[in-house]
Order: structure tokens, then C-alpha cells, then sequence
């Protein structure tokens, strides 16, 4: 019996040892000419990495078009005193419906909105309600088109392009669908690629229908040509026929260009789908396509934003915690509880003390595994989980405690742990980094607190509890 | 006794946390409040405590926060509540000095970074909280029903509302600089009232068996 447990309490030391080597130190093979690390890297959120801060300054317009003609037709009058105040006092007003908190405020839930359609999980908005200047705090990870994208104005317009006739805008589009199409993904000469489906209302439907019935789908090319005098004049020769064409335009941009039949044809079915990038087998140019087409997703299910701003981006900003540090406090702390342990239950202590070490060693091999993003807010539940444990062990190593107490004891932490552990689930679903990486770090430190404690500390309590 | 002295402590530190609140407001710290986003190209790389003995003359009294930039860390970033035309003249003066630069007070870049409203931030943990609060009522009325629903309920509310206003209080008393650890803290504190309360309902039940 004695002999058995020597044993088990031997072996469990060993895994704790292991466990704590590997999770701290990992697992390095020889490939090629260097070693590398088996196990996967830690991810960290914003607030241990590098972020982007971009600063949006209002670009405010230059005096309207209609003031500077009225100017122009008022100079061959007296400009008097009254016409000059009634002039200042109209651009005021004209400012002051513009430029106000409430579309300030609007803007900046429009970006808050591009960032959560682009798939940013971390990022921190900040308005002046003064100015109306914004600071974006974003991970440097975000693609420049998103970084970009997020302050466009966003008006998405379909249009003939020989007389520029707005087609559809986005209030005729019902959903837009970004997805990768990994059906050829295996093929060499092609691989995956990003798809944008837009799916149209019904009345674009009857409007396009329209089109089809009522539109000339060709043009004719007018040509000019110079008379003896050196005048444009028209050709006399038969003009050119063309296809008329429809594109897509973002902001007065091009996103896509066809001719109007062909685009009747593709839209029959009150979709239209469309490419970003091509096929690909490089799966960061295809995330980095998915991102654009986030984008302009976002400009469709958003408003336009209400100003143009100018961007000044301050890259790469450093965070001031550091990993060393907080595996400092970590080892600091973890060397309090080893003396009070060792002070309070002698040796059953010390072992207790080691399951610590061996618990939170686990842990972060499972949030390796499992890709749960590191922030502040996880180091924090990581502390919590720690700190329960240690709870746990000053019950469970006391000296004279026998292992009926033992498994009452831990059969009871882990009833009393359901609540919160149903909690940790709830919350990891949440939308905010903060509350995800509390979650998922609780989530698993619960699991992890059940295996290990009903395996590798009743190993060891049990059995230094009978010598 | 000793009861109605816990109850009169807290209610007297939420007090004056409430009034402190309505009259001084929260002090918060870079994470959160308006400040100038300055950056310098030095073209090294620094360490910090050299940055600190400069900064230390120039901005005395002021907390800086200090950071670097760029793929090489060659770029000085400072987090100041504002900086003057002299300021960024003895900011240049000083890192030319230590570094052997030839930066001039305008190619200090300064950029104003507006604050992040305390609203703002509170608004994205209502929902989450609502949600994980109603997960684990409705697991611990039926787990704890014999103790009673309403019982149950009732701590669970008053108890975590209690802890998180004193919670809110202290910091409000102490000036801490609210930052990005003040919510963690918030959630942490729900997490472990709800696991004291779960531990004291199960003895409840355990003794009522017994």
C-alpha cells in the first residue's frame, strides 16, 4: 500500500514537472537548420501588443458653390455691410446643421458599426464631441483596406455609366454576403476565393426589370472629328455601336463594370455575385481579400457617413506591459501561497503548492491549444483561477484531513463551481475581447480545475495523508 | 452585532463614494481620458529610463506615459495631458542633447487623442452581464429551490449589487485611476460573490439533509 502510493505521488510529481516545463519552456524539434517550437504561440489581444492609433480630422467644405455665384453676381452690385452678415450668418446656420454632436455622434457609431461587420473584435472609438474629431484605436493586424475603409463616405451607387442614371443604390440592397469558396481549392491553377453577393429588394428587382424592358442595351459611340477650321465638329462616318454598360461605384469608384444585358442576365435571380482578388492559395491574401470585401459589405449596411475626414495614422504603438512582467507577478505571487502552504500544512503543503503549479501550467497549455485571444481581462481570470485553487488546496492538504473530507471537499468546490462556470459560457458568446477572453479563460479553468484536482492532487493528497 | 457593523461600513463607504462621484467624478487615467499622442523619430533604440529623467523636467508633477513605435522601437511616443510650444522647444533640445539628433520643435508630432466616455465603456458590459446574471439565477432557483426562489433571487441581486457598488465606491474614494483593469476587476468580483453564494446555498442544503 505505502509502496503504491510512493509511487503515485512520484508520478504525479513527474507530470506536474512536465507539464510545467512544457508550458512554460514548449517543445522544440529540429526543422531544417533550427528548432522549433511544436506547440502554438500565444494570442494576444490589443492591450499586450502593438496597436494602431488613426486620428480622423473633419475635412470641412470650402464655401458652398452657390455662395461663391451669388458672390459673382453681387460683385457688379455695392456689397453692402447687411448682405455680408446675412451671407456669414446663412453659412453658420448651414454649418450648425452639419456640424453638431448628433452628427458627430452618428459618425462615430457608423465606424463602430464598419469595425463589427469587418470582423474587428478589439478596438476603442474615442470622439470629441467638440470638434467632432475621432481616434480609432485598432490591432495592427487589421488590414490598411479596413483601417481605410471604416472613415470612406460609403455611397454605393449602381449606375448607367454613359449618362451616369443611378440605377440602385443601398437602399436597394436587401443583404450582402462575403464568404471564401473553397470549391477549387485543390486544384493548383486555382485555389480559394472571396465571393460578395448582393441581393436585391424587390423594387430594384421591378426598377432593373424596367431597364430590361425599356433600355436600349446598346450605344452609339459619337465621334468628333476637326472641320478645315480647326473646329470639333461630328463625324460624317456611320457611328460605332457599343454595349452600354452598369458598374458598381463606391464613392465615385469602379468596383465592378458590365454590360447592362449581361448584368439584366446575372441578376435574373434577384442576386448578384461578384469576386474580390483572385483564386488564391495564400491564405493571408485571402484574408486580406475576405477583409475588403468586409468592407464594402459595411458600406451598404451602414449610412453614409455624414463628413469626408483626413486620416493621420501614429503605427505600431508599443504596449507597456510586457509578458516578463506578468510572469513576475505570477511567480511572485504563486511564491506567497508556496510559504503560507508550507507554513499552514507542512508537507501536504508543499504538494498542494505544486498542484498550483502544475494547475495553471495546464491551463495555459489549453489556452494555446484552444486559441483564447490573452488580454487583460484573461490575465485577470487567470489570477482569479489561480486564487481558487489555492482556496482549494488550503482545504484540501490539511494534515489531518482523510480522503472521505478530501473528496467531499472537492466534489463540493465543483458543485459550487456550476454557476459560474454556466456564467463563463454565457459571456464567452458576448461581443467585447474583454468579456470573451474572461469567459473562455473561466471556462476552461473550471474543466482543468475537475480533471486535474480529481486526478493528479487526489494522487497526491491521498496518499502523503497515509504515511 | 457584528452583522449591523459590516452593513453600516458598507453603506457608509457607498455614501461617500455616491457623493464623491457627483462632486469630483472618477479620476481616470490614459486608457481612458484626452490627452496628446506625442511622437518623436529618434532613429534608435531607447530605454525608458533615460526618457523618464527628461520627462520628468519637462512635464513635473504630470504623469507620462511612455512608449515606443515602429518595427525597430526607434520612435518615442509620450502620453501627456498637454504639451506647450516650450515644452516640445525643451523636448527636442533635451533628446538632441542624449541622442545626438537634430529634431526640431516642429517635427515633434503632436496629435490629440479625445477621451473614451466611462458611458461608452459600461455600455458594452451591460448586455454581457445581463445575460450571464440570468444564466445563473435560473440555474440556482431551480438548483436552491428548496432554500426559496425568491430567497435565492433576492441575495443573489442585493449581494452582487452590493459588492460591485462598493467595489465602484472604493475606487471612487481611493482615486485610483480607472484603466483598463478597473471592469476585469468588476467581472471578477460578480464571478467570485456568485461562487460565495453557491458555496454558502449548498451548505444550506447539505445541513437541511442532514
Amino acid at each position: 500500500m505505502k509502496k503504491e502510493g510512493s509511487l503515485k505521488i512520484a508520478l504525479s510529481i513527474l507530470v506536474i514537472v512536465l507539464i510545467t516545463l512544457v508550458s512554460l519552456g514548449g517543445i522544440f524539434v529540429q526543422s531544417g537548420n533550427i528548432m522549433k517550437n511544436k506547440l502554438p504561440d500565444y494570442k494576444y489581444g490589443m492591450d499586450l501588443k502593438n496597436t494602431n492609433i488613426m486620428n480622423l480630422e473633419i475635412k470641412k467644405e470650402e464655401a458652398s458653390e452657390e455662395t461663391s455665384e451669388e458672390n459673382t453676381e453681387e460683385n457688379t452690385e455695392e456689397i453692402t455691410e447687411e448682405n455680408a452678415e446675412e451671407n456669414a450668418a446663412e453659412e453658420e446656420n448651414v454649418d450648425k446643421e452639419k456640424y453638431n454632436a448628433k452628427n458627430y455622434n452618428k459618425a462615430k457609431n457608423i465606424i463602430e458599426k464598419r469595425l463589427k461587420i469587418a470582423g474587428a473584435n478589439q478596438y476603442v472609438v474615442r470622439l470629441d464631441e467638440q470638434t467632432g474629431n475621432i481616434a480609432v484605436e485598432l490591432p495592427t493586424e487589421l488590414s490598411s483596406n479596413v483601417a481605410q475603409g471604416i472613415y470612406n463616405t460609403g455611397k454605393f451607387e449602381i449606375k448607367i455609366e454613359d449618362n451616369g442614371e443611378v440605377i440602385v443604390d443601398k437602399n436597394g440592397i436587401k443583404d450582402v454576403e462575403t464568404s471564401i469558396n473553397t470549391q477549387y481549392a485543390d486544384l493548383p491553377e486555382y485555389g480559394s476565393i472571396v465571393e460578395l453577393n448582393y441581393t436585391f429588394t424587390k423594387d430594384a428587382m421591378k426598377k432593373l426589370e424596367d431597364i430590361k424592358n425599356n433600355y436600349e442595351m446598346t450605344i452609339e459611340k459619337k465621334t468628333e472629328t476637326e472641320d478645315e477650321n480647326g473646329q470639333a465638329s461630328e463625324s460624317t462616318e456611320e457611328p460605332e455601336i457599343e454595349d452600354r454598360k452598369i458598374g458598381i461605384y463606391v464613392d465615385g469608384t469602379a468596383l465592378y463594370s458590365e454590360t447592362l444585358s449581361s448584368f439584366i442576365k446575372y441578376t435574373e435571380g434577384g442576386k448578384l455575385p461578384l469576386t474580390i482578388g483572385g483564386y488564391q492559395h495564400d491564405n493571408e491574401k485571402l484574408e486580406a481579400a475576405l477583409q475588403q470585401a468586409k468592407i464594402y459589405r459595411s458600406f451598404v449596411m451602414t449610412e453614409d457617413m455624414p463628413f469626408e475626414y483626413t486620416a493621420s495614422t501614429t503605427a505600431n504603438i508599443h504596449s507597456n506591459i510586457s509578458m516578463k512582467s506578468i510572469v513576475i507577478v505570477f511567480a511572485l505571487i504563486f511564491l506567497v501561497m508556496f510559504v503560507f502552504l508550507l507554513i499552514k500544512n507542512k508537507l501536504p503543503g508543499i504538494f498542494g503548492a505544486l498542484t498550483i503549479s502544475g494547475f495553471i501550467s495546464t491551463l495555459l497549455l489549453i489556452i494555446r491549444f484552444t486559441n483564447v485571444e490573452l488580454t487583460i481581462s484573461s490575465i485577470f481570470a487567470l489570477a482569479v483561477m489561480m486564487i481558487l485553487q489555492f482556496a482549494y488546496v488550503i482545504k484540501v492538504s490539511k494534515e489531518k484531513s482523510s480522503t472521505k473530507e478530501f473528496n467531499e471537499n472537492t466534489f463540493g468546490y465543483m458543485k459550487m463551481l456550476i454557476p459560474v462556470f454556466l456564467m463563463s459560457i454565457a459571456i464567452s458568446f458576448a461581443k467585447t475581447i474583454e468579456f470573451i477572453g474572461f469567459g473562455e479563460v473561466v471556462f476552461w479553468g473550471i474543466i482543468v480545475f475537475s480533471i486535474f484536482n480529481n486526478i493528479i492532487t487526489r494522487a497526491m493528497l491521498t496518499n502523503v495523508k497515509n504515511k | 452585532m457584528k452583522n449591523k457593523i459590516y452593513v453600516i461600513a458598507t453603506a457608509g463607504v457607498i455614501l461617500i463614494g455616491i457623493i464623491i462621484v457627483a462632486v469630483l467624478g472618477f479620476k481616470v487615467d490614459y486608457s481612458y481620458k484626452q490627452y496628446s499622442l506625442v511622437s518623436v523619430q529618434i532613429g534608435q533604440e531607447f530605454k525608458v529610463a533615460d526618457i523618464k529623467s527628461i520627462t520628468d523636467e519637462i512635464f513635473p508633477k504630470e504623469k507620462v506615459e511612455i512608449k515606443s513605435s515602429g518595427v525597430y522601437s526607434d520612435t518615442l511616443i509620450l502620453n501627456v495631458n498637454g504639451i506647450n510650444d516650450e515644452q516640445k522647444e525643451k523636448l527636442s533640445t533635451k533628446l538632441n542633447e542624449k541622442y545626438g539628433l537634430e529634431t526640431t520643435a516642429e517635427s515633434i508630432n503632436v496629435k490629440v487623442v479625445p477621451k473614451y466616455r466611462l458611458r461608452d465603456i459600461a455600455k458594452s458590459f451591460i448586455l454581457p452581464m445581463l445575460i450571464a446574471s440570468i444564466v445563473g439565477l435560473v440555474y440556482m432557483s431551480i438548483r436552491y429551490r428548496k432554500i426559496g426562489i425568491v430567497k435565492v433571487i433576492g441575495q443573489f441581486i442585493i449581494l452582487n449589487a452590493l459588492a460591485e457598488a462598493l467595489y465602484v465606491s472604493v475606487i471612487a474614494i481611493t482615486r485610483f485611476p480607472v484603466n483598463r483593469l478597473v471592469m476585469p476587476g468588476s467581472i471578477a468580483i460578480f464571478f467570485i460573490i456568485t461562487t460565495f453564494l453557491a458555496c454558502g446555498f449548498e451548505k444550506q442544503i447539505k445541513s437541511e439533509k442532514e
